[in-house]
């Protein structure tokens, strides 16, 4: 070995390396994690001409791209819409994505700034909106709402939907999103085996107990079961019993994070009543460990009497709902005789929220497309592929299973009753919390007094931290 | 020649470190400085906040409950993998030693070879679905089927924090022993014959052989084994992401939670990146440490034949 050939040694070889790596770290390469300086893009798309026939001024030329979540409903409906715009804006291209876990293919592209015109945020793994609202990343929706509706006969948008569906898209009061769906919230019980066997749907829950004990002792089957992995699921029938009981100061408690909102006497005694299916063994063995799909497949094919679900359960279970089954929603029991709400108010909520990027190329596209979706013609096309409501108010659905005419006596039933409430979409880490809690209180691993206090401790701990942005319904 | 020789090094070497730090080094120093920002993730506005995500790191209940989840994946994944590994291995090479007079394995181990790596081909996913089916909550389940013909309950597998757990990582050994036992079978038909001769004459038994014998001269194998293991066990993103429930919760109540998941569920359900990257960190800290930690333990002679 010379000593021109050592240089070639190992030291060298590292030392060199180094360098080479120290230059290249400082050198401004940066790879796809830095989030960089791009901004939100004001780049608003152009308006083109405002027409009779065209009240939103789209662009007849510019492209659109539209971000689908392809959950339970399907995206055909949405496929539907774009072709109607295509047969009105010929010369536009169209650009159709349907996905799931929306917020890992689209968060890149929200802080690059490469965003689509019009997004279906729905499923789990959804965006999270509020941060998105923060960010001013999203579009005010005023001008859809003010357009005149299609074929609404001079109505504006805003005045064909439902009571409630604009104030639930709204964040401080600014309308950024329009839930396009509306399902409501209750006990599916199937109307064919409760006619069999003589029983009737409780109105009280002292009834509920009773009728269980009566379904356990008759058939041998399990009065309940819920989505055991998603105990949220069973969250949602406390919550409405509680509010209920208490009234809207309870929802208003509740959404905003006040002081004992958890621990108040009507949300103790919804955890009490719920929590006697444990102490009764009214709940199916297992329920805990089993998936939404697999407790709603046990519950078609007859192992339980009741679950809790929301108005897309008829959808969801297709061909696996056994015939003859007549599947059918009814609003939770009332706690008392003397509960601040009727009986048959239900909980109303606007689902599958559409958003319009405020970076959007083509944002007046995106609007358009929505209201072609909102439109009678696009509501009954949705009805018809899904068995679900859309938000538009007053159409009628050219075939509708025991499911959806429940759903729609429920809500009619409800009328101006019908609530809802927000802290959930809000706050993640308050549900996330909450439903863990419930999951251990219908396990009978902690009693409602326990729920309380974990659910109370969340609350607290988010009121009370100052990074977490609040919300208010108004 | 002198000079020559450094533009050789250079040009050699530049396009790869180039890469390496492009790819991997700047990747790093970035997520160190975003768990250094409360950055949501979805627009390019951060703002520094210091150390602040870690202090939150350090009273965060479910960190350590995630951690030390990992932790007991960290020790019985290994473990239970390799033992498991070690002895269908022999088995399959050496299992008829003393039967025959000779060093065979048993019959049909070509067939068990096959059976024992089939589950590794299957991707994750699949066996979390797989699985979930198998534990079945109720009587209908496979598992509780199986242990309702012997007259046991059904079990409330993935739905009781006491099991759930548990389960999953049955389901990552079952998942993982398939891959050890051909790898140790290879590096055990490695060894030469007349070796086991030898001891047989000598009048090694069995256990002797394989202690003294077998397990000396692949443990090269057996510790790169491990550690690439327990590198494996502090992920286990992918199996509890799809047998927690829909979205990968974690639960029943964290009872299965794992630092990838919480990580992950913190980045994309709770939209904060910046806390996120934090516990990343904190994940990659482990990771390294539980690398240095066991090639110090695992050192030992090695033996040269």
């Amino acid at each position: 070995m010379n000593k021109d050939a050592r240089i070639l040694n190992r030291r060298s070889v590292l030392a060199l390396g180094a360098g080479l790596g120290a230059l290249a770290a400082t050198g401004g390469l940066t790879g796809c994690a830095d989030p960089g300086d791009t901004g939100v893009a004001d780049s608003k798309g152009k308006q083109g001409k405002v027409t009779a026939d065209n009240p939103l001024g789209v662009p007849a030329d510019k492209p659109l791209e539209a971000v689908i979540f392809k959950g339970g409903y399907g995206d055909q409906y949405a496929i539907d819409a774009e072709a109607a715009y295509k047969k009105r804006f010929p010369k536009a291209e169209i650009k159709h994505i349907g996905g799931q876990e929306l917020a890992k293919q689209l968060q890149p592209r929200f802080v690059s700034g490469d965003v689509p015109d019009l997004i279906c945020n729905a499923g789990a793994g959804a965006l999270l909106l509020a941060p998105l609202v923060d960010n001013g990343q999203l579009l005010d929706l005023t001008p859809l709402l003010d357009a005149p509706a299609v074929d609404g006969g001079g109505k504006t948008v805003r005045e064909t939907l439902l009571p409630g569906i604009v104030e639930q898209g709204s964040f401080k009061g600014k309308p950024h999103v329009l839930n396009y769906t509306f399902t409501v919230h209750g006990l599916y019980y199937s109307r064919s085996l409760f006619q069999k066997n003589g029983w009737t749907y409780p109105t009280t829950w002292a009834e509920m107990i009773e009728l269980c004990g009566e379904i356990k002792r008759a058939t041998g089957m399990s009065p309940w079961t819920y989505q055991g992995k998603n105990p949220s699921y069973m969250l949602t029938p406390l919550i409405q019993m509680g509010i209920k009981a208490g009234g809207l100061e309870v929802r208003k408690a509740l959404d905003s994070l006040a002081p004992g909102s958890w621990r108040s006497e009507p949300m103790l005694a919804a955890a009490r009543a719920l929590h006697q299916l444990v102490e009764k063994d009214y709940l199916m063995p297992g329920t805990s460990g089993l998936t939404h799909i697999q407790a709603q497949t046990y519950w078609a094919k007859g192992r339980a009497a009741f679950i809790p679900c929301g108005s897309w359960l008829e959808s969801e279970l297709g061909e696996v709902t056994p015939k003859g089954f007549d599947m059918v929603i009814a609003p939770t029991p009332s706690l008392s005789t003397t509960d601040a709400l009727p009986q048959n108010a239900i909980r109303g909520q606007g689902n599958e929220p559409f958003v319009v990027p405020a970076a959007a190329k083509n944002p007046y596209g995106g609007l358009e497309l929505l209201r072609t979706l909102i439109s009678a013609e696009g509501s009954k096309n949705f009805t018809r592929q899904t068995q679900t409501l859309t938000s538009l108010a007053g159409y009628t659905p050219e075939s509708a299973g025991t499911g959806l005419q429940s759903v729609r006596d429920a809500l009619s039933a409800s009328g101006e009753k019908t609530f809802n409430w927000r802290y959930s979409g809000w706050y993640t880490k308050l549900q996330t919390e909450a439903s863990a809690a419930t999951s251990a209180l219908m396990t009978g691993e902690i009693n409602p007094d326990q729920w309380a206090d974990r659910c109370q401790r969340a609350a607290d701990a988010l009121r009370n931290d100052t990074s977490v942005p609040k919300y208010e319904d108004v | 020649m002198r000079v020559g020789s450094r533009r050789f090094i250079v040009s050699a070497l530049a396009v790869p470190v180039i890469l390496y730090c492009v790819l991997v080094i700047s990747p790093y120093a970035q997520a160190f400085y975003i768990s250094l920002t409360d950055w949501n993730g979805l627009s390019a506005h951060r703002d520094f906040i210091g150390l602040a995500n870690y202090t939150r790191l350090v009273t965060d209940g479910v960190f350590w409950t995630s951690l030390w989840h990992n932790v007991i994946a960290v020790v019985v994944i290994p473990v239970v993998t390799l033992a498991l590994g070690l002895f269908f291995a022999t088995m399959i090479r050496v299992g008829r030693y003393r039967a025959r007079g000779g060093s065979a394995g048993v019959r049909g181990g070509g067939v068990y070879r096959v059976a024992y790596f089939f589950p590794h081909v299957l991707s994750v996913a699949i066996v979390g679905v797989l699985f979930s089916s198998v534990y079945d909550p109720t009587s209908s389940g496979l598992l509780n089927g199986a242990l309702g013909a012997v007259g046991i309950d059904p079990v409330n597998w993935l739905g009781d924090k006491q099991t759930a757990y548990g389960a999953i990582l049955a389901v990552i050994i079952w998942l993982s022993v398939g891959f050890y036992v051909v790898l140790f079978n290879s590096s055990m038909s490695s060894i030469p014959a007349e070796l086991f001769e030898a001891a047989r004459i000598d009048g090694a038994s069995r256990w002797q052989t394989f202690w003294r014998l077998t397990l000396p001269l692949i443990w090269d194998t057996v510790q790169v084994a491990g550690v690439y293991l327990g590198i494996h066990a502090l992920d286990m993103f992918a199996i509890v992401n799809v047998m927690s429930a829909a979205g990968g919760s974690g639960g029943p109540d964290n009872a299965t939670q794992v630092l990838g998941n919480y990580l992950y569920l913190t980045a994309f359900a709770d939209s904060e990146f910046g806390y996120s990257t934090a516990i990343g960190v904190a994940l990659l800290v482990l990771t390294l440490l539980f690398a240095w930690v066991s090639l110090r333990l695992t050192r030992r002679e090695r033996v040269e034949y």
